[in-house]
């Protein structure tokens, strides 16, 4: 990719970059301090969006971390969105009653203002819970999304 | 493994200059993103490689998990302590391969559209007419995609 980019015409400079966290404003629920997200079937939930304005010639990188569980195995995956395409989907989050980390990140040229954003999604035939662990009821739920790209000069 | 899913969504535009950079050039709209049928693949994870904007197909490099949640014997699906979390064996690894394979092939695009109830892909008559004219780079994802 940079063979596309750097040139005898050009140079590479930064362009933007920026994150965004996921904060859960429901209170937690249950117990052991865990926040329950109830995801439908054949549904996604957006868990954080970041939204930046890139330069014409952009390259951007964005990764997505997240830190759950699922209520049960085989049911919740991770997706991330750049510039309105889904460019990534994790395998499935594990049914254990602890967190675990994932991580989904990707290139794309983008141009303009563009959104990154990190989505659970549920592909079972019925609800299930997709759980993050805090300290207390006050903690934000580990989940953000960052990203940064380059430009031409 | 490569497998080519229908997509679904709106294209907004294709940018034949960003396609040649990331071998995908499609933009598409927030609030109806262009993305694969929502079929369950099983236990995989997928990257995307590119986007063919005249068969409204999406090409992705596809990865058997590495760990899986496996259900104890008569145990309840919906409690969490009854799943064990483990890593894989070689043979269900593949098994998850050929599932994934199977699933999409052995179905024609009209039938898969049909079977997840998934609307066709919006796309402006423009996004196509430049996609033919300037189809994407590959090569240029290829890289990043042989990473893992």
């Amino acid at each position: 990719m940079g063979k596309n980019l750097a040139g005898p015409a050009g140079a590479l400079a930064e362009d933007v970059e920026g994150d965004t966290l996921y904060v859960n404003t429901t209170d937690a629920s249950g117990t052991y301090r865990r926040r329950t997200i109830n995801v439908a079937d054949d549904t996604e939930v957006t868990l954080v969006t970041l939204n930046l304005v890139f330069d014409a010639t952009s390259l951007a990188f964005a990764a997505g971390f997240v830190s759950a569980s699922s209520q049960a195995g085989n049911n919740h995956v991770f997706r991330l969105y750049m510039g309105g395409v889904l460019m990534q989907t994790s395998g499935f989050l594990p049914a254990v009653d602890h967190s675990l980390n994932f991580v989904v990140r990707d290139f794309k040229a983008l141009a303009g203002a563009q959104a990154c954003i990190l989505k659970a999604y549920n592909s079972d035939v019925d609800y299930a819970f997709l759980y993050f662990y805090g300290g207390d009821a006050t903690s934000q739920c580990p989940a953000a999304i960052a990203c940064g790209s380059v430009k031409l000069v | 493994m490569r497998l080519k899913v229908p997509v679904t969504g709106k294209v907004l535009e294709y940018d034949p200059v960003a396609s040649q950079v990331d071998g995908i050039g499609v933009v598409g709209d927030p609030d109806d993103p262009v993305k694969t049928i929502n079929i369950n693949l099983g236990n995989i994870s997928w990257r995307l490689v590119t986007i063919d904007l005249e068969n409204d197909l999406a090409e992705i490099e596809v990865k058997p998990s590495e760990n899986i949640s496996v259900l104890k014997d008569g145990g309840d699906p919906d409690n969490p302590n009854d799943w064990i979390y483990r890593a894989s064996t070689k043979k269900e690894r593949q098994s998850f391969l050929d599932y994934a394979k199977n699933l999409i092939e052995s179905h024609t695009v009209d039938e898969l559209y049909t079977m997840t109830k998934a609307k066709r892909l919006v796309k402006p008559a423009k996004a196509v007419e430049d996609y033919k004219k300037k189809p994407p780079n590959v090569a240029a994802r290829e890289q990043f995609l042989a990473q893992g």
